[in-house]
């Protein structure tokens, strides 16, 4: 049998004391079966999921429409109007990030439990394998001809099934990211060749006959129109599993004890605060200073994902979601730690706060010195939020949960 | 993985699972060595399951800490195909194994065979090589494949072939009589894109190593590792080891080998670098050219990702990365069980070769690597292991039947990390116990001996294994 070692705070001292036999301690009955007011914000959590998870779908639904309406009669005003359905869309997308990194129906990937895998990969990957899809223009100005969308003898149909099986590379494990919401991105902004602005992918694109401009204008059309039905179907699944009055993951997860239930919330907004948002998407961003290697780079999205990411981990912790406003983290942990609970949300406001004051684009605000404005408030951010994850776990060890991120 | 907030919690002690999990009585705490636990040094983690190979060294603070960060990322990264708007990480392939180094070190864990011939192989390799030696005295390359089949190819390259695995049972028997089985695998290439292989191509399979305490092993003293070589077996135990001499790119010079299964890299940097270029078809300052023969048109006429792909700062976060990732605790290392399997693999001869302790050397730049006492179980010395485990491949001074001896610290945490328990530069063991059994040249009278034991011997030894 192995010990369950969890990860010890520091190997000397620490060490010798937590290798001790330590009798019966922690060995006591897990859960109070009439806490009711874990189960309340248990419940009040599974409620705001739902509505995110609805709106992120009716919103793919409409973005779905505005494709449809553009690559019908593509002219600047319907690639407009889809550009804007899809920042719209990227809205409650970012909102529900805290919701993923526990094994939950957006990215389970434990192959021994019940839940199916999620989608998460296929919907929010990036950087994007552009040319694996497209034309791109390359070093020297020069445009690249290439991509699935080029290459109609390898690729003849372009279909949901084709593409899943061109993401799924039989011979290998992972994929080339070519779905999802960033792919979508690309097909409406193309490259971001500009200093200070998104990419400009002419409508022409998807005009064919003399007007139009790159070449299989048809094939790209069907591409995004494809990739497009994948994330709404995507969307679907994850949405069904937390719908209301289903025998589906929301009632496995009300049914489990309050601890675990509140194990995987925290589990999401320390994983997506910190090594996601201020990891991934932000310091290594500001250690690399490249242009581009942002979340969303061609539309120069990014600053709004950020804030949206932000604001993810803050609903969960205040229990709100839109209209929706119940008993939160912040409150449970104000009956145990009220100084703790303080913290949390003026840490993460702090980071809000800093975020919001980066100016845009994200991919301006990372270049030059640590002293320029830009750099300033996005070191704030960062830190503000590895503060607040730090907090956090102090906070979930007031709830007597030991929380352990996951990469 | 927010690796500061678990430093910062102590949350181990009052961890509801600590010490509730059963089934190991707990040491009297003066009877017990708690030093044997930390196999990794003042670095050691104490995580366990999927992410216990992935944590940074505890005893790295403060900012020292954000460079690992930053390497993580470019680590678990999906490479894109040139031209790409993140232009710092565009280039894949042409030809390429994966496309991110976890694409074969999944979780910082170790690769495994295909289960089956169907199974494409995706977390290892083959080396190719044709009789005699390149410049420099490594082996020389397939005229038309280079030194290793890329499967894959970006679009409109294609890739080299597909390797398969097939296997045959061997059966065997312990003194007792026990019936046991070993599965010995059988390596073809189907689709060669580029024409034959050569009558005379030399193949040898290699699964991707688990990542952790390399940064230990790279700064344990030449001289240390040295004194236990052993060439002509003066000792006369039947134990020759002796150091691999390898070309070191950086320095132009030959040096000692320590990385790779027949120790044929002299340091991280060049495995790293080396790594990049072979498998993921990613330029950089060592290794500038792309692996395009010139059997291979389409790959020599792609579009590469800049001169070089990588550049300096991310080849030297992947380098940072690579150094601290923390070796994992060990477990149940005071069981009573686990404690006379200890004695026996010391009986056996094991530490021989598996030698357990290092006090690593003062290295300026990585003050927590320095001075550390590790517990690797290996000499990163060569070792003839015998026909049966033959690649017949020499690889600068191995010869075909020598092995490096790999480190067995994390051996009993490959369940957990990547769901599989199999063993052997080839993944050929499926479990400690096949791995043992295999052991043949050198190491033939520790295996016999192993044969030899009671069950509840073998089972002991296997515990302590597993412990590790």
């Amino acid at each position: 049998m192995k010990i369950a070692f969890r990860s010890c705070a520091s190997v000397s001292a620490t060490l010798l004391a937590c290798l001790l036999p330590l009798g019966s301690l922690g060995c006591s009955s897990s859960d109070d079966a009439d806490d009711t007011a874990p189960a309340k914000v248990v419940a009040n959590y599974a409620a705001l999921v739902d509505a995110n998870y609805a709106d992120a779908l009716a919103q793919a639904k409409k973005l779905d429409a505005a494709l449809h309406t553009f690559t019908e009669a593509p002219s600047e005003e319907t690639l407009a109007a889809a550009r804007k359905a899809w920042i719209s869309a990227r809205v409650p997308y970012g909102l529900s990030e805290a919701y993923r990194f526990a094994q939950g129906p957006i990215d389970n990937d434990d192959q021994d439990d019940d839940v199916p895998d999620g989608p998460e990969g296929r919907i929010n990957s990036w950087p994007l394998d552009e040319s694996y899809i497209d034309y791109v223009v390359g070093p020297n100005a020069e445009v690249i001809s290439g991509g699935i969308i080029n290459s109609p003898d390898e690729f003849p149909t372009i279909d949901a099934e084709a593409l899943a099986a061109a993401n799924a590379n039989p011979k290998v494990g992972e994929t080339s990211i070519s779905t999802g919401y960033h792919a979508i991105e690309f097909l409406l902004w193309g490259q971001d060749l500009s200093e200070d602005g998104p990419g400009d992918r002419p409508y022409t694109d998807y005009v064919s006959g003399e007007e139009g401009t790159a070449e299989n204008q048809d094939r790209r059309a069907q591409y995004l129109l494809t990739v497009s039905q994948l994330l709404v179907d995507d969307l679907s699944q994850v949405s069904a599993a937390w719908a209301d009055g289903e025998a589906n993951y929301r009632a496995d997860f009300l049914a489990m004890p309050s601890k675990e239930a509140l194990s995987k919330m925290l589990l999401g907004m320390g994983s997506l605060a910190g090594a996601e948002l201020s990891g991934e998407r932000m310091q290594v961003a500001y250690d690399n200073k490249d242009q581009e290697d942002e979340h969303s780079c061609f539309s120069d999205n990014t600053l709004a994902d950020l804030h949206g990411n932000a604001t993810s981990v803050q609903d969960v912790l205040l229990g709100r979601y839109g209209d929706l406003d119940g008993p939160g983290i912040d409150d449970l942990v104000a009956d145990k730690a009220p100084e703790l609970a303080e913290k949390l949300r003026t840490q993460l406001q702090g980071a809000i706060d800093e975020i919001e004051a980066v100016p845009a684009p994200f991919d301006q605000a990372i270049l030059g010195d640590d002293d320029t404005e830009g750099r300033q408030h996005l070191r704030a951010a960062i830190d503000h939020l590895k503060a607040f994850t730090e907090t956090l776990t102090d906070a979930a060890k007031s709830l007597d949960i030991d929380l352990k991120f996951d990469e | 993985m927010t690796r500061r907030s678990l430093l910062a919690a102590a949350l181990l002690c009052s961890s509801t699972n600590f010490g509730c999990s059963g089934g190991s009585d707990a040491p009297s705490p003066e009877a017990t060595d708690h030093s044997a636990a930390l196999s990794g040094g003042e670095g050691t983690t104490f995580t366990v399951g999927r992410n216990a190979f992935s944590q940074i060294a505890e005893n790295v603070r403060g900012a020292r800490r954000d460079p690992f960060f930053d390497g993580n990322s470019l680590f678990n990264r999906n490479w894109t195909t040139a031209p790409a708007s993140t232009s710092g990480i565009d280039g894949l392939g042409p030809t390429f194994n994966a496309r991110s180094c976890s694409g074969c070190h999944f979780k910082d864990g170790r690769g495994r065979p295909p289960f089956s011939e169907d199974e494409p192989m995706t977390s290892m390799l083959l080396r190719l090589s044709i009789p005699g030696t390149d410049e420099h005295g490594g082996p020389k390359p397939d005229p038309a494949y280079g030194g290793q089949l890329n499967p894959l190819g970006i679009l409109g390259v294609p890739g080299e072939g597909d390797a398969r695995v097939v296997t045959t049972l061997i059966a065997g028997e312990y003194d007792d009589g026990t019936p046991y089985e070993l599965s010995s695998p059988r390596y073809s290439v189907r689709d060669l894109a580029y024409g034959d292989l050569p009558a005379d191509i030399m193949i040898s399979p290699r699964t991707a190593p688990q990542m952790i305490g390399l940064g230990l092993l790279q700064a344990i003293d030449e001289a240390d590792l040295l004194a236990h070589a052993d060439a002509d077996d003066a000792d006369r135990d039947g134990i020759s080891g002796r150091p691999n001499r390898v070309w070191d790119v950086a320095s132009g010079t030959v040096q000692m080998g320590r990385f790779g299964w027949k120790a044929n890299q002299p340091g991280l940097e060049q495995q790293n670098s080396g790594a990049f270029n072979g498998d993921l078809g990613i330029t950089s300052a060592l290794f500038p050219d792309e692996n395009c023969t010139d059997a291979q048109p389409e790959c020599q006429g792609a579009l590469n990702g800049g001169t070089p792909e990588i550049d300096a700062k991310h080849v030297s976060q992947v380098d940072y990365y690579s150094k601290y990732l923390a070796v994992p605790a060990r477990r149940n290392y005071a069981d009573a069980e686990v404690k006379r399997g200890e004695a026996l693999f010391g009986t056996l001869g094991c530490g021989s070769c598996h030698v357990t302790t290092f006090k690593t050397g003062m290295v300026g730049e990585t003050p927590e690597l320095s001075g550390q006492t590790i517990h690797p179980y290996t000499d990163l010395l060569l070792h003839d292991m015998g026909d049966q485990l033959a690649d017949n491949r020499p690889d600068f001074e191995a010869n075909g039947n020598e092995w490096r001896t790999p480190p067995l610290w994390g051996i009993g945490l490959f369940q957990d990390v990547n769901d599989h328990t199999r063993y052997l530069h080839d993944g050929r063991a499926r479990n400690l116990e096949e791995a043992v059994l295999w052991h043949g040249g050198e190491a033939e009278s520790s295996a016999a001996a192993f044969k030899a034991l009671a069950a509840d011997e073998r089972a002991a030894l296997l515990e302590f294994l597993d412990s590790l």
